[in-house]
């Protein structure tokens, strides 16, 4: 969030998020276009930091399953959703990796994400995502670095002038490993 | 076998994997054409050394903030390559010397100034991608394909035209320059050439495996073909392959793109090798 606040960071993070009770404002990612581009005039591109504005590029279908995928188009992927994030709205996206937790230092809000690790494990993306059902965080979550597996709607949403992604209405599941 | 053609259609069907391709391609067809001149000269080092200076300028760049690298790291590898490759005889550090003290100097600063002032919230990672090219090609941008894609085809266009003049300098350069030819400006051209692939060369594979691109196709095929019109084919057709063979098993397995094209050369190396010897030209 720090990153964020001092323009750092050049793609969306996890951001400041009440786990037990989520927030009850509209989303950015329905099916409500206007609002959605009213909600887009008032950010600017440096919440992505320097990067280019992103071209529209069609992805096919519904879903994206990340779990299909190896690590290293499945970390590819992730940035490219993180990059261009207006291509994926609403799309249910399943992913699998690490349980992440981030505190937010000045808040005191926990926000959980899935973390990926590309094929080398040095670096690592992930994606914000919220529970459909209310959950108390560390009571009703695995311990951190727990491999899982989340499936989510993809959305955008906007706190502090800034944009973030989510997977909203999300299914957490525990990868026993073998 | 259906379930990995299966698996590629799929991967086709994303923008970032055919990007990654395309670029590919082109930057393995470029790095290999200049590649068999580097390796006759005796420079083939020049590729490691460019890379870390490349390297270097980039993470300036980074912590400069600029929105396109390229704009510091293309007119810095230039005129380091310039003034590695072109500078005549009366220079005091000379051929390897030079290109060693270049190419670790820039490193360890650009390391240096990541550690110091990068913004990045990972900069081991950050490193690392540049080092070693592990994801750079399956993330790039529309603009780094058109550039990439510009750059490559410019030296593809460049060595067809003056192909013959390249031919000359790098067999005979006293011959050449005694017919008349303009070998100083031939080696300054090449010198532009070969930072232009480095820089490109740098996204596919990373700093640190880069001179694989130039050196092991040329090798591989010198191992089969005797002349240099055949030598300089086959090396392009060489490196096309094993790149495009090194980014399908990367991003089917899961491994990084840079090493695991990296072990296709040399697979495709000891090949041609043992293809050698047996028709005896090795």
């Amino acid at each position: 969030m720090d990153q964020i606040l001092s323009g750092e960071t050049t793609v969306p993070v996890i951001a400041p998020q009440t786990v037990a009770q989520p927030k009850k404002t509209e989303p950015v990612s329905s099916l409500n276009f206007d609002a959605e581009e009213k909600l887009l005039e008032n950010y600017t591109i440096e919440s992505f930091g320097p990067q280019e504005i992103p071209t529209a590029m069609q992805i096919e279908g519904d879903t994206v399953d990340l779990t299909k995928m190896s690590a290293t188009v499945c970390y590819a992927q992730v940035l490219d959703i993180l990059s261009y994030p207006d291509n994926y709205l609403g799309k249910t996206i399943t992913m699998g990796g690490l349980f992440s937790v981030y505190e937010s230092p000045t808040t005191g809000d926990v926000y959980l994400a899935c973390l990926i690790q590309d094929a080398t494990a040095c670096c690592a993306n992930g994606i914000e995502f919220i529970c459909k059902d209310a959950k108390n965080y560390p009571q009703d979550y695995p311990e951190l670095g727990t491999n899982i597996k989340v499936v989510g709607t993809f959305e955008t949403y906007m706190e502090d002038e800034y944009m973030y992604c989510r997977l909203k209405d999300a299914t957490l599941e525990i990868v026993q490993e073998n | 076998m259906s379930e990995i053609l299966d698996k590629l259609q799929m991967y086709f069907s994303y923008p970032f994997v055919r990007y990654a391709l395309i670029v590919g391609v082109l930057i393995a067809l470029c790095s290999s054409l200049l590649g068999v001149t580097l390796v006759l000269k005796r420079f083939s080092f020049i590729g490691d050394g460019l890379s870390h200076v490349a390297f270097g300028a980039m993470s300036v760049a980074t912590v400069l903030g600029l929105t396109q690298e390229m704009l510091l790291v293309l007119p810095v590898t230039v005129i380091s390559a310039i003034l590695l490759l072109w500078t005549g005889s009366s220079k005091k550090i000379k051929g390897d010397a030079a290109v060693a003290m270049v190419s670790v100097g820039t490193m360890a600063i650009g390391y240096m100034v990541m550690n110091l002032s990068s913004n990045s919230v990972n900069v081991s990672g950050d490193v690392c991608t540049s080092l070693f090219g592990s994801t750079a090609i399956l993330t790039l941008s529309r603009t780094d394909l058109l550039l990439c894609s510009i750059l490559s085809g410019v030296v593809v266009v460049l060595f067809i035209l003056f192909y013959n003049r390249i031919f000359s300098v790098t067999f005979d350069e006293n011959f050449a320059k005694a017919a008349g030819a303009h070998t100083n400006a031939m080696n300054l051209f090449i010198a532009v050439i070969i930072a232009v692939i480095i820089v490109v060369s740098m996204k596919l594979v990373g700093s640190l495996l880069v001179s694989a691109l130039i050196i092991f196709p040329a090798l591989a095929a010198m191992r089969v073909f005797k002349s240099f019109l055949s030598v300089t084919i086959c090396s392009a057709v060489f490196s096309v392959v094993c790149t495009l063979i090194g980014i399908l098993v990367s991003i089917l397995y899961g491994t990084p793109v840079g090493s695991t094209i990296v072990c296709a050369d040399m697979i495709g190396f000891m090949v041609f090798f043992v293809l050698g010897l047996r028709s005896g030209k090795a």
